[in-house]
């Protein structure tokens, strides 16, 4: 009951006027938070936001995702598990549907800060992957996470990435984040 | 901080049509081969569930800039988080076929009136946006963005005019025409 009433309230935020967006995505974290089955509903609203991402559907998972504690992390640990036997290591930059479950996971866990050094390191496993989508999830997790040991990584990240559009994304990210502490 | 201005943050000068990327990626890089980039971009940063009419916003002036980069982040969390963009100009769409008259001028979906009429839904088959991408990509268009400095900097801003965009709970709007 509870998995359907959260199923529909993230199609309503998908589709709701701009005004109505900010109390049914509240409502959805509070539905979230109380689940009894977490997993289950981070991998509906995955499917949901992922199909609609060129609508906003990426922002809309991270912002609820990462009100969510512990759990993001939780998720993404475990579906580590299943999606790192299917990364290949050559560089591809084609669409992979998982690269933006990635993006999602990666940045509503540095996001909601719940254990930013387990965080880091999946996002040093995550590296390993060779398609384009999973380092911008890290880069972009990385900006993020904020914390020393993430701007050393997005340091690496910028200077020594084979694809050079992963370079530039970091050392933007970098340059961001300097700009912001002065 | 100051604030963004448009040909700095587009790469062109106005005015142009932008549409907020999921991902900067989705726009590729320089590097890549054309045809994968241009698939990419269309499908990823207009296809999936978004079908045609296609969600655009035309931007003249430096704060046409700003104020429709805050619409785009007024129903986010974080209001000041960084907006990745690309831009076309209106005569890149004419080229290919995409009609941007004032009958496609409809309301933004965004808490900032004023923006919202910045707003475009524009018809176009994945054949016209190929094509739009690839004219783009060939004159060296990048990925724009405004930064999270930025988006500090405008939304300050914002918050003295009390913007519905930037407050959430503003007590009138003080922009003229908003």
């Amino acid at each position: 009951m509870g998995h359907a009433i959260f199923s529909n309230q993230i199609r309503q935020l998908l589709d709701a006027p701009a005004a109505r967006i900010p109390a049914l995505r509240a409502e959805a974290v509070e539905r979230l938070r109380r689940a009894r089955d977490p997993f289950r509903y981070v991998q509906t609203m995955l499917d949901r936001c992922v199909a609609r991402r060129s609508e906003g559907g990426l922002d809309f998972a991270i912002d609820i995702l990462s009100q969510a504690e512990d759990l993001p992390l939780e998720y993404a640990l475990e579906f580590c598990k299943e999606d790192s036997t299917a990364w290949g290591k050559e560089n591809t930059i084609g669409y992979r549907p998982n690269d933006d479950v990635w993006f999602v996971l990666l940045r509503s866990a540095a996001r909601a800060r719940a254990n930013p050094l387990e965080c880091l390191a999946l996002m040093h496993t995550c590296l390993a992957a060779g398609s384009r989508g999973m380092r911008e999830a890290v880069v972009e997790g990385l900006y993020d996470l904020r914390t020393a040991e993430a701007k050393q990584l997005l340091s690496r990240i910028a200077a020594e990435d084979t694809d050079p559009l992963i370079r530039k994304l970091a050392d933007d990210n970098l340059h961001d984040l300097e700009a912001l502490e002065q | 901080m100051a604030l963004p201005v448009l040909e700095k943050v587009l790469g062109i000068a106005g005015p142009a049509f932008i549409r907020r990327l999921p991902k900067r990626s989705d726009w590729g890089g320089p590097g890549d081969a054309i045809d994968q980039r241009v698939a990419n971009a269309v499908t990823e940063g207009f296809f999936k569930r978004d079908t045609s009419p296609f969600s655009l916003w035309r931007v003249t002036t430096d704060e046409e800039l700003r104020r429709a980069a805050l619409a785009l982040n007024s129903t986010t969390q974080s209001r000041s988080q960084k907006v990745e963009m690309v831009a076309f100009r209106p005569e890149e769409l004419q080229q290919v076929g995409i009609v941007a008259a004032a009958e496609q001028q409809k309301p933004g979906n965004s808490l900032c009136p004023w923006a919202n009429r910045l707003h475009y839904d524009l018809e176009a088959t994945r054949q016209q946006l190929e094509a739009l991408c690839r004219l783009a990509m060939e004159a060296g268009r990048s990925a724009g963005r405004c930064t999270e400095g930025d988006m500090n900097t405008v939304l300050d801003s914002a918050k003295k005019e009390q913007c519905h965009a930037a407050l959430d709970h503003s007590p009138g709007c003080l922009v003229e025409h908003c």
